[in-house]
């Protein structure tokens, strides 16, 4: 996974695009968990979701590896 | 060390850990411009961690759509300057009008729309060619610098906002109970008027805060429904103590003393307001026999029918208050099925607005970058672009003041301040640093301590400006060379551009307190006239909304006029006035013909009494008609149960007492037939 991925004709950073991509997937798991009212028994709700980012970040990252094994 | 101190010194290294982090991030991936991301740190950050998190996405977005604009206009107009100045400068200025005119945190979009627009689009004329790449850098920064403050300050102890806001909602009520209690327990409120519309302020002030509760870090982010419905249950809560105070003062300027049932009610309704936890119930039902008997032949029993009503309404809405704060302390205790149903309609109501004011912001601001660009480009004075963009920011950053100017000056002498800090950091302190840490262990002092002294609201703007205006002309580029001669020329531009604006704004925009209160209460009037003709706001609500929020915007002016013509304006009658015209208005749907042709001329009476005061000519005809016609009006419908109830004959009643306060009634109801 490096380089930089085309849109619409604009070079972007790799990166950027699936920390975009990752956020999303972040936005629909946290709704999803406060529907299921789990942020009751959670004791750092903003550390919570950095690490639901960042676990959901290195799912888009190495989704190719997945989807090739 | 103090709480206080403790809280400061949090601020500052949180903050400080922040641009560090976001200064060593830029410098690491070769952003052109690494100083951008810090000063975007600075601007983002605040004490409560909400604010940050809510601010940031407001203002990740609002960087887009500024970045997006010059990348639009600039290639297309790059051969005439004077067109290209003329089109960011009408963009800036439409941008901060839109964002005055709505004054929820939600305006920081078009705002930074504005500003970032400016500050990529000026610099961009020269070197056209690179507008994509500088705007892309430039949006990079920001949006680095805005994600590193939100991290930071939502993962290192975060202060969240749910906890504030409900401190805030805890100590409003309990004034507000204190208010009912000596009203009901016959304190002489009059006096106590003044202050009391001040609660109109701090119900506003919880508003605004309770914007950033969706952002939260704590649990109570979850309750944003909740605290909606509450604040409802203020805004309801501010009129109704004021005319239930009305309503006393009324009948005991007829009577002398209420009678024994009336002084009894009054005792009861105390004793309920004292010892919280009861069921209100009993009460409520007791409440309402008693109303259901009251003679309404004669002037006393109308006003006695008024009181309950208000007496009524208060303990149910304080009761309602009661649950619903109960619920923010203990959120997993399910709520009563009416009070749920409330919750879940429960919606954002409307602010004041001031178009006027707003479309002058703006044109303040986009004359004063045309002037600035006049200097630039006629002038050919090559660093004139820095001129242009600070003039921008400098409109936009306080263009929701009364008078924008000191706050200027204040940054003009922050300048001052901050040039020669930055002119020893750059020529003495940073020619011999080589590395990225003890690049940051030089900065520490300077950015911690002004950072400690951002918390304090006296020394917030001082020290927010020499903060920002310190990193900007420090230039953290990554060559750490300067000759002389470019330093003082790149600093000396933010000093024009300071002088237009600030000259600018003082002649276009700027108002004293006394002007700005005038204006503010002949908008009350026009929305009274308004709503007389049938043309205001539906929704009670909605109406209340504005106007306890202008109320709030009006209290701490008319405390700091000196004027006397200012100094006889109760706003709390007019508040209850407004009130009182919606009620009859909802009344006036379900009348029969008859005694809707009693209503309508009333009504139009009104409307034409407001406007008169809008338009400052106070006509002492319609005065000498409206008196003889409310009575008459009170007298038909007030003395008829099977149309009106006692909330309509306490809204009629209402408005005779805002508008005519020391008029004696006529002895009888029958006089006013005449």
């Amino acid at each position: 996974m490096s380089g930089e991925t085309n849109l619409f004709g604009v070079y972007l950073h790799a990166f950027l695009v699936t920390a975009v991509l990752a956020f999303v997937l972040t936005l629909v798991v946290h709704r999803l968990l406060v529907w299921l009212k789990v942020y009751r028994h959670v004791w750092h709700p903003a550390l919570f979701e950095t690490a639901v980012f960042v676990i959901c970040w290195a799912l888009v990252l190495n989704l190719p590896e997945y989807a090739r094994s | 060390m103090t709480q206080a101190t403790r809280d400061r010194l949090h601020f500052a290294l949180a903050s400080f850990a922040a641009a560090m982090l976001a200064l060593y991030i830029s410098l690491a991936i070769g952003l052109p411009k690494p100083y951008w991301a810090v000063i975007t740190v600075y601007i983002v950050s605040h004490p409560i961690a909400g604010a940050v998190r809510s601010k940031a996405i407001y203002r990740l977005l609002g960087t887009g759509l500024g970045a997006a604009a010059p990348v639009v206009l600039v290639p297309h107009l790059v051969n005439a300057p004077a067109l290209l100045s003329l089109a960011l400068a009408l963009w800036v200025g439409v941008c901060l009008a839109v964002a005055v005119l709505d004054r929820s945190p939600r305006s920081y979009i078009l705002m930074l729309a504005g500003y970032t627009a400016a500050i990529i689009g000026f610099p961009g004329v020269l070197q056209p060619a690179a507008i994509f790449d500088v705007a892309l850098a430039r949006a990079q920064e920001i949006g680095l610098g805005i994600v590193c403050a939100t991290l930071v300050h939502s993962l290192w102890f975060p202060r969240p906002v749910g906890t504030v806001v409900r401190a805030r909602l805890d100590a409003w009520l309990t004034e507000a109970d204190q208010w009912a209690l000596d009203l009901l327990r016959g304190g002489s409120a009059e006096t106590l008027e003044r202050d009391r519309s001040r609660l109109a302020g701090a119900a506003s002030e919880i508003r605004q805060l309770a914007t950033h509760l969706p952002y939260d870090t704590s649990r109570l982010r979850e309750t944003t429904a909740v605290v909606q419905a509450l604040q409802e249950r203020l805004l309801r809560l501010i009129p109704l103590l004021a005319s239930l105070s009305d309503r006393l003062a009324a009948l005991r300027a007829l009577r002398g003393a209420p009678d024994a049932e009336t002084t009894a009610a009054l005792a009861e309704v105390a004793d309920w307001v004292a010892s919280p936890g009861m069921d209100p119930q009993p009460l409520l039902q007791r409440l309402r026999q008693q109303a259901a008997c009251v003679d309404r032949r004669d002037w006393t029993g109308l006003h006695q029918l008024s009181l309950l009503s208000r007496l009524l309404d208060l303990v149910e809405t304080l009761d309602e208050s009661r649950q619903l704060l109960a619920h923010l302390h203990a959120p997993e205790r399910a709520l009563p099925s009416p009070l749920a149903k409330a919750v879940a309609r429960a919606e954002e109501r409307p602010l004041h607005r001031d178009p006027g004011l707003a479309w002058r912001s703006g044109g303040a601001a986009t004359l004063s970058i045309l002037i600035c660009c006049a200097l630039w480009i006629l002038g050919g004075w090559s660093a004139g672009d820095g001129a242009a963009v600070l003039a921008a920011v400098l409109c936009c950053l306080f263009a929701t003041m009364d008078d924008p100017a000191p706050a200027m000056r204040a940054f003009g002498i922050s300048l001052l301040l901050a040039v020669p800090l930055a002119a020893v950091y750059l020529f003495v302190l940073l020619p011999r640093v080589h590395d990225f840490v003890p690049l940051a262990l030089v900065l520490a002092p300077t950015l911690v301590g002004l950072g400690m002294l951002m918390v304090s609201p006296q020394h917030a703007l001082l020290s927010l400006s020499v903060n920002i205006n310190f990193i900007n002309s420090l230039a953290l580029q990554d060559r750490l060379t300067w000759t002389f001669a470019d330093f003082l020329n790149v600093n000396l531009a933010p000093f024009v551009g300071l002088l237009v604006a600030l000259s600018v704004t003082r002649g276009l925009r700027s108002m004293g307190v006394e002007t700005s209160a005038r204006r503010l209460l002949r908008q009350t009037w026009d929305a009274l006239a308004r709503l007389a003709e049938g043309r205001g706001e539906r929704e009670p609500l909605a109406f209340a909304s504005r106007m306890t929020d202008r109320l709030g915007l009006l209290a701490p002016k008319l405390a700091a006029s000196k004027d006397p013509a200012l100094a006889g304006v109760s706003i709390l009658s007019e508040l209850r006035a407004g009130m009182d015209l919606v009620a009859l208005r909802g009344l006036r749907a379900r009348l029969s013909a008859r005694n809707d042709s009693t209503l309508e001329p009333l009504l139009q009476a009104l409307a034409a009494h407001y406007r008169a005061r809008a338009d400052r000519q106070r006509g002492p005809d319609a005065e000498a008609d409206l008196l003889p016609l409310l009575d008459r009006t009170i007298y038909r419908l007030g003395t008829n149960p099977a149309e009106t109830d006692a909330r309509e004959v306490s809204a009629l009643l209402g408005l005779r007492r805002s508008l005519f306060p020391d008029t004696p009634v006529p002895m009888t109801t029958q006089e006013a037939r005449t």
